[in-house]
């Protein structure tokens, strides 16, 4: 089976910290993953090398089957990255964002202007994208990088805290969003603290603690017979691994 | 709360301050001393540099006799460096705050909170005064006579002289600010308007420069006596403040010298006090984005290659940002003004008038120098073209937004030579004018394209190499674009290598000129810019293969 994503041995340290160690990992297409961890963990270090953005010390990162630092260019036309902070360019227009991201892309103009107009409507955007994005609030980037994010129909979709920041009706809608990605094949990785979310979502989560996968699998075998919540606090509290190893798949 | 409370929360305050102006000059948790006193060195030597000149201008009055004027003049050069600090530092530190929640919701009065920020300011305000004006003070005392009364209230009015200037000017920055946030093509027209005043600015001074060519050193110095008599005519007329001062060092007048103080002092504190009343609707008013209208709803326009859409990017960056784009394209402002001036004036007519070198040479005298000023003239394109370097910071202002490039599927050549490619358009386009004006001014065509190669040679070399450099190493955590646009190491290294690299090619080619003819030095002159671009590429290409840089890069 190929996965959509891979992580094998991955270990990044900064100088003498060990940030990540020896973990691994694969989310199968269709499979929206959730990625849990308290801070500092090392969640997002994990989510900058999948997308390309920090290279591991050492181990190996794949993305339908591409690895990302060695064919990176191939490797990220496939994914979509949507950060913890949605830090963009001040300087564009909410339009101009999408035009540069669409030419970068390689997205044609009418697949730009029909899937733009149709993901800005959803996240109730539309009014605003001619506005520059320094009159944005925090919640708008948060959609404009959405919708530039969705824009070249990725395979895998990477985001890191993606529910903070959005109203109500955002949020569903990117739940919805979501779930459409992976029933059309594609598959979603995302982390996040908000454990109800993940619980009802995702259909399989990976936990994380001090820099080690601790527990893995499909949500159902991972919680048992408890909640999310309950699960996730025994695993980061406990002093050695071995529970916890008999969770991951 | 107790005025002894309000105290304790001024220190921490005005602490954290210091410790952000540590850290905009590169000192991170112990590291960066080697910069910082760089940096303190820098400014030791344009302190000189400045004290030097104010001395030479002082004695200039006193010798034409204008010494009277000068403690005016004192007064308003204080004031003037102190409204300019302000108007560059008070957006975002007393005004339009990116830390305003934290330290609004701090349990400190608002007043001690706008003092924290404004306090700095008439600081550094009152350090650049006492600079500016001790040398003007000293040439005036070695005319009159120096009691100890007349200079007590000369470094009285040294302190004072920027307050009250500077608290007026933090209440014009702060509707300026206003203003142009709210105005969605305010850098355009700001970048607009200070070109404007730069060609003006060197238009008259050649002007200036050719009016007064011919007139011998005594008419020359009456000339100067009447404008510094009139300048404090005007001085003491549009500002009276300056005039009260010039009364209590030049007559001990103690009338003179309480009024300019009582204002000093009360106009800071006053601002302050209004500035605090009002400080959640000031921080508002400046910070507030662009007005939203209602507009048909933008779509997305055709498509286009990713080196395209990314070089576009850049210079819509040039462009939004006034500040980075008057530092990094101000060598092609010079470049276009100065083609214009030969273009009207010609090479031998400006260097005969003195204007240009301030040494005044005969038409004969000019004319056999002919090959050596063929020579060196493409090297003035030059050095104007290796000073635009507006690709050498732009690595470091991606900044927040580094994660857009470093995930987007293109190779870090495209990425790099997209911000290349954007300083060249600019330097191009200026290069392109420059040469329309020549031609059309009656140079040789020959000498124009040396002109242009030594323009755009220097430009490609000399912003490749601060590209790669800030591309290996760049400062994506700035706190403010001067840190990057002015003080970075790739602007320093590419600008100043760029220039002394000019001076050095302008010296050969004119060197060969005299001992080879004109057509080696033409060759010298085509060859060396080329092969500086070819250099720089090189260097450029080296740095791309090793991939985009972010965090962790070279870990």
């Amino acid at each position: 089976m190929e996965y959509v994503l891979e992580v094998r041995h991955f270990r990044k340290s900064y100088r003498d910290k060990v940030a990540v160690r020896d973990l691994s990992l694969s989310v199968a297409p269709g499979e929206i993953c959730g990625f849990i961890g308290h801070n500092g963990a090392g969640k997002t270090t994990l989510i900058r090398s999948v997308v390309g953005a920090q290279p591991p010390t050492s181990g190996e990162v794949r993305v339908c089957g591409m690895d990302v630092w060695r064919e990176p260019v191939a490797a990220k036309r496939r994914m979509a990255y949507v950060p913890d902070n949605p830090d963009v360019y001040d300087f564009l227009t909410g339009v101009q964002y999408l035009d540069l991201i669409a030419d970068v892309f390689g997205v044609g103009t009418e697949e730009r202007r029909r899937r733009a107009g149709e993901l800005a409507g959803r996240l109730e955007l539309s009014d605003a994208l001619g506005d520059p994005v320094s009159a944005y609030s925090h919640g708008m980037r948060q959609k404009l990088v959405l919708v530039g994010a969705l824009l070249h129909d990725p395979t895998l979709l990477v985001l890191d805290e993606p529910f903070v920041g959005l109203d109500p009706s955002a949020s569903h809608e990117l739940k919805a969003i979501l779930r459409e990605r992976a029933e059309a094949g594609g598959a979603v990785f995302f982390s996040s603290h908000v454990l109800e979310v993940v619980e009802r979502l995702c259909d399989t989560v990976a936990v994380i603690r001090a820099g080690e996968l601790v527990a893995s699998g499909p949500t159902d075998e991972v919680r048992g017979s408890e909640s999310l919540e309950d699960v996730f606090l025994e695993l980061v509290d406990e002093k050695d691994g071995d529970a916890a190893t008999r969770r991951t798949r | 709360m107790t005025s002894r409370s309000r105290g304790r929360a001024l220190g921490p305050l005005l602490c954290l301050q210091a410790r952000s102006l540590l850290y905009g000059l590169g000192l991170r948790r112990g590291r960066g001393r080697a910069r910082l006193l760089g940096s303190a060195a820098l400014v030791a030597l344009l302190a000189a540099v400045a004290i030097a000149y104010l001395w030479v201008l002082g004695s200039g009055m006193v010798a034409a006799g204008a010494a009277g004027a000068i403690p005016a003049l004192a007064a308003l050069a204080g004031s003037l460096a102190a409204v300019a600090l302000v108007f560059v530092k008070a957006p975002g530190t007393v005004f339009g705050c990116r830390d305003y929640d934290l330290v609004a919701a701090l349990p400190v009065p608002v007043r001690t909170v706008v003092l924290a920020r404004t306090a700095p300011l008439y600081g550094f305000g009152v350090a650049l005064s006492a600079l500016l004006s001790a040398p003007l003070h000293a040439a005036y005392f070695s005319s009159a006579p120096a009691s100890p009364a007349a200079v007590a209230a000369a470094a009285a009015v040294s302190v004072l002289a920027p307050l009250a200037p500077a608290a007026v000017a933090t209440l014009v920055s702060l509707a300026l600010t206003s203003v142009a946030v709210r105005f969605r093509h305010a850098g355009a027209v700001q970048l607009a308007l200070s070109a404007l005043a730069v060609v003006a600015v060197v238009a008259g001074s050649l002007a200036l420069g050719r009016a007064s060519s011919g007139v011998d050193d005594a008419a020359a110095l009456v000339a100067m006596g009447d404008v510094a008599g009139a300048l404090s005519a005007a001085v003491a007329s549009a500002y009276p403040p300056a005039a009260w001062a010039a009364a209590a060092v030049r007559e001990g007048s103690v009338a003179g010298l309480l009024a300019f103080a009582a204002l000093s002092l009360a106009l800071p504190a006053l601002v302050t006090l209004a500035l605090a009343a009002r400080y959640p609707s000031v921080n508002a008013a400046a910070t507030s984005g662009p007005r939203r209208c209602a507009r048909p709803a933008a779509t997305p326009r055709g498509a286009a290659s990713p080196l395209r859409a990314l070089t576009v990017k850049e210079l819509r960056r040039v462009g939004s940002m006034p500040f980075y784009a008057l530092n990094d394209c101000a060598g092609l402002i010079l470049m276009v003004a100065a083609a214009g001036a030969i273009a009207l004036f010609g090479v031998d007519a400006l260097l005969a008038s003195g204007v240009v070198n301030g040494v005044q040479l005969d038409v004969r005298t000019v004319a056999a120098m002919r090959a050596q000023v063929d020579a060196a003239l493409p090297w003035v394109f030059g050095f104007c073209g290796a000073m635009s370097l507006t690709a050498g910071p732009s690595v470091s202002l991606e900044a927040r937004a580094s994660w857009l490039m470093l995930t987007a599927p293109v190779g870090a050549g495209a990425v790099l030579g997209s911000k290349l490619l954007a300083n060249l358009v600019l330097g191009g386009v200026a290069a392109a004018v420059s040469a329309v004006a020549l031609l059309a001014g009656g140079t040789a065509p020959l000498l124009v394209l040396q002109c242009v190669v030594a323009a755009v040679g220097m430009l490609t070399g000399f912003a490749s190499v601060a590209l790669a450099i800030d591309a290996s190493r760049p400062n994506l955590s700035w706190t403010s674009p001067s840190e990057v646009v002015k003080r970075g190491l790739p602007v320093m290294v590419g600008s100043i290598g760029g220039v002394l690299a000019s001076f050095g090619l302008a010296f050969l080619s004119v060197t060969v000129a005299g001992a080879l003819g004109p057509a080696a030095s033409a060759a010298v002159n085509l060859a060396a810019p080329a092969a500086c671009a070819l250099g720089g590429l090189a260097t450029l290409r080296w740095v791309a293969r090793r991939g985009l840089p972010g965090p962790g890069w070279g870990e």
